[in-house]
């Protein structure tokens, strides 16, 4: 399935697009989302994504559609699921 | 031979002075930037940069010492402080042009940036978390400012 | 003692006068530092019903264990009185190099009380104080102040707190500067200075800080100052807090055109990428910072060029999208008149906001503007109106006031869309669309305050469902403002956070090593726990009842009207059954009152007999 995903933040910046997306299996995971991603962006792994274990360094996670936090990597996302690689943090 | 100094990138440095604690602590076992050899100065809101001694070829500070009670070491550069001939007049303090001798008030001796002499590495570089400080020659540092520049002109290729 | 001083400074106004108190260790480990102890002095020495404005009003300052030691992000200080914006307990916090200096000049806190006869600073210079004559410095900017102080006395060493024109005029959301851009911003602390003449206090401390075990700490710092380079920190240090406008956005939380909507449509134009790109100058750090998140902004070219402040996320979403700003060197100017004039940007732009919601809607005219036309968007009018607050001149006079009083003066259903709880204007996040904050913004101390709270955390991290409102809330709602009260007390930066393992067990050995005072994790529990019921029954002793802890209207009834969170309203029985739920969970009572036994338990005794129920 193709899911898009979203870039903010560190991921936008690395990744130099807004939106991109992926290809992955219909079983898949969100950490072969992840895989994906870093097969597309090479630059994801070590400042953005775990090497080894592809888990999503903090403070970035998964948001579906904006509305609902992905709670695991585990997850399977569904098709015509919008993926946002997302971060928030404190206001200053 | 070249000596090695400590240096300061003002592109790096943040003001964030935790240089000048770690080296009171390390000199004097408490925190106080009164007592550290290496200053930060920072002239809002951008301009940050850390002074030490710069081991002067002919260095003003020795020179000008009324009692002979500074001299450099000719291995290392560095400043030596003879504490029984200082009397803490602060001519030192006045020829250095980098404002790098420090004037302890309680003992009433001057105190020159050592590079650590006694530790493992300088303290102020080992604590700048920006890694803005580093031991260097001055080769070293125009070597640097060489590559960055190159970097930056001539990106693409570098990348590939 | 190590790191403490044991003394806090008593100053005088009215009569040039000083002493000193003694506090000891106990006293100390019981409240720490920070917004604690800042509280508690506020409470014992400002009397029951004393005005803000009036001479009885104490401004209580207190830094902390680690202030002036090598601990990261542990150069902070705290402030309390009493809020003329809320009429309950006002307590910022504040950071830098002036917080060090309270401590090597030789004090844990300063409590200031009285009025001067005329324009005063305060000098103080280790153990001698001295009283100043200000003539010359009233009506100077903030930095500016600050700038000539130190040349005054020929020392770059000396660091100060200062008003600006905004708070020597009494604007009620007036703020404390220090250290070039650092505020204690909210909660007009700085009017307060200014009912006291007071325009700046100047602070040379030559003594050396002393910890119990340097070595260790040494260890321990130079670690967490290595893991805040990391990407747990790596948001602020690269793009700051305004990385979370597109992020709000996305979530449809973005507080636009005070709050109507949850979407800007210029978001993208306004936000922190944008920023980055093409405003940001530097990063900059606080005293003893790692991190370095202060994104130091100038704009280059256009009607503004030569502006030039540090922009945070509060700063941004006030004075830009709830103004519906869509330029960004427009936002940057107000921030930096703000910054000048000395001005909580939070308040200033709410405010704003609903003088601007207003013209659009009528009920204010251009008439009433003085010849302005703020619509939305409209940034010559928001600097103009910036400037006419500060004077409180015109309709400025007005809105000077905060958005409480202005909207019930101005009446006509404007109080509908007043966006404030207790008085303070809102912070940055749309509560309809993060309930957990809903209920966090509701019953917050001093108002609706996101970095008392840090509920939104829960919504925004998913750790709950954001758009449900139920009785879970209640004690989620509290560990948050725990966690956060435990940072303004030890006196860490909270974007260190996510550096730490396990907070709780970190920080007390930190404080262990620094002190030399034995502190668990369960009795650093118990000091967060303290200070929120401490600064809880300040409020109640000022005539606080739960009636004060609701919510804007327009957040109870317009739901959001398009974006990821569209429809989603606070529903009244729900923030009914939230708040009943927080009560409980605090251990207080149906009223939200605190039982004597509670108090007790707490070491708040003394409390016991006038608040204790």
């Amino acid at each position: 399935m193709r899911l898009p995903v979203e870039l903010f933040g560190l991921a936008r910046r690395l990744g130099g697009e807004k939106e991109v997306i992926v290809e992955v299996s219909d079983e898949a995971t969100l950490r072969d989302v992840v895989v994906a991603l870093t097969r597309r962006f090479p630059a994801f792994l070590g400042p953005l994504v775990v090497p080894d274990t592809y888990e999503l360094e903090e403070p970035y996670f998964f948001n579906y559609d904006g509305r609902r936090v992905a709670k695991s990597l585990k997850e399977r996302p569904q098709e015509g699921d919008r993926l946002l690689l997302f971060l928030v943090d404190a206001g200053g | 031979m070249p000596y090695q100094y400590i240096i300061c990138d003002p592109d790096k440095c943040t003001g964030c002075q935790e240089c000048e604690l770690a080296c009171s602590v390390t000199k004097h076992g408490m925190f106080n930037p009164l007592l550290s050899r290496i200053r930060n100065v920072r002239i809002e809101p951008v301009v940050m940069l850390s002074v030490a001694c710069k081991l002067c070829e002919d260095p003003p500070c020795v020179i000008s010492c009324p009692r002979k009670a500074l001299s450099q070491d000719p291995e290392t550069g560095i400043i030596l402080v003879d504490e029984d001939l200082c009397d803490g007049c602060g001519w030192c303090i006045e020829a250095c042009d980098f404002g790098a001798i420090l004037l302890n008030p309680a003992t009433k001796r001057v105190e020159i940036c050592d590079l650590c002499a006694d530790e493992d590495e300088p303290q102020c570089v080992k604590f700048c978390s920006k890694e803005a400080l580093y031991l260097a020659t001055p080769e070293v540092v125009a070597q640097r400012a060489r590559r960055d520049a190159v970097t930056k002109l001539l990106q693409e290729l570098v990348a590939s | 003692m190590f790191a403490y001083t044991g003394r806090i400074l008593h100053v005088e106004l009215t009569n040039q006068t000083t002493r000193i108190q003694r506090v000891d260790e106990d006293f100390l480990k019981k409240y720490v530092g920070g917004v604690s102890l800042a509280a508690r002095l506020a409470y014992d020495n400002t009397p029951k019903g004393a005005g803000p404005l009036g001479p009885e009003n104490a401004l209580c300052f207190a830094t902390s264990a680690f202030g002036g030691t090598i601990v990261p992000v542990g150069n902070k200080y705290g402030v309390a009185a009493k809020s003329p914006l809320t009429g309950f307990l006002g307590d910022c916090l504040s950071t830098s190099y002036f917080a060090a200096v309270i401590k090597r000049a030789g004090y844990d806190g300063i409590v200031i009380k009285g009025k001067a006869e005329k324009p005063t600073y305060i000098f103080i210079d280790d153990d001698v104080v001295q009283f100043k004559d200000a003539a010359h410095l009233w009506g100077m900017e903030t930095f500016q102040t600050e700038e000539a102080i130190r040349g005054e006395m020929g020392d770059e060493l000396v660091r100060s707190c200062t008003i600006g024109p905004a708070g020597e005029k009494l604007v009620l959301f007036a703020n404390i500067t220090n250290d070039r851009g650092r505020q204690a911003g909210r909660c007009g602390l700085g009017a307060v200075m200014g009912s006291k003449l007071l325009k700046a206090i100047a602070i040379r401390g030559s003594n050396p800080v002393q910890v119990a075990d340097p070595d260790r700490l040494c260890a321990m710092a130079l670690e967490l100052g290595q893991s805040a380079q990391g990407t747990k920190t790596e948001k602020y240090r690269t793009l700051g807090t305004v990385a979370n406008v597109l992020s709000l956005n996305r979530m449809g939380v973005l507080p636009t055109r005070n709050f109507q909507e949850g979407v800007f449509e210029a978001a993208e134009k306004v936000s922190g990428e944008y920023m980055h790109e093409h405003y940001t100058d530097k990063a900059v750090a606080c005293a003893g910072c790692p991190i370095a998140c202060e994104q130091v902004v100038s704009v280059k070219d256009g009607m503004y060029k030569g502006a030039r402040t540090s922009v945070d996320y509060e700063s941004l979403f006030a004075l830009g999208t709830s103004c519906g700003l869509d330029y960004f060197p427009g936002i940057i100017k107000a921030i930096e008149l703000c910054d000048r004039l000395g001005m909580d940007t939070m308040s200033c732009g709410v405010t704003i906001s609903w003088a601007m919601e207003c013209f659009e809607r009528g009920i204010l005219t251009k008439e009433d503007f003085d010849g302005l036309e703020p619509y939305f968007g409209n940034h010559q009018a928001e600097a103009a109106l910036i400037e006419k607050i500060s004077r409180r001149e015109g309709i400025g006079d007005l809105l000077a006031q905060g958005v409480k009083r202005a909207s019930e003066k101005v009446g006509q259903g404007s109080e509908h869309f007043a966006m404030h709880v207790k008085g303070l204007e809102f912070a940055g996040y749309d509560v309809r669309g993060l309930q957990t904050f809903a209920l966090g913004a509701a019953v917050g101390t001093r108002g609706p305050c996101h970095n008392r709270s840090l509920a939104y955390e829960a919504d925004t991290h998913g750790e709950v469902d954001r758009f449900s409102a139920g009785p879970e809330k209640g004690k989620i709602a509290k560990e948050k403002e725990e966690f956060a009260a435990l940072l303004d007390t030890l006196m860490l930066c909270k974007f260190i956070r996510g550096c730490f393992k396990d907070l709780y067990e970190e920080a007390a050995q930190l404080y262990t090593l620094t002190t030399g005072i034995e502190m668990t994790a369960e009795e650093l529990k118990q000091v967060a726990e303290r200070c929120w019921n401490l600064k809880k029954a300040f409020n109640i002793r000022e005539g606080w009842t739960k009636d004060d802890d609701w919510l804007p209207p327009r957040f109870l009834e317009d739901p959001i009207p398009a974006g990821t969170s569209k429809g989603y309203v606070v529903k009244p029985e729900d923030l009914r059954v939230m708040i009943d739920a927080y009560y409980k969970a605090r251990g207080w009572t149906l009223e939200g009152l605190i039982p004597k036994e509670k108090l007790i338990a707490l070491g708040l005794e003394d409390l016991a007999p006038e608040i204790g129920v």
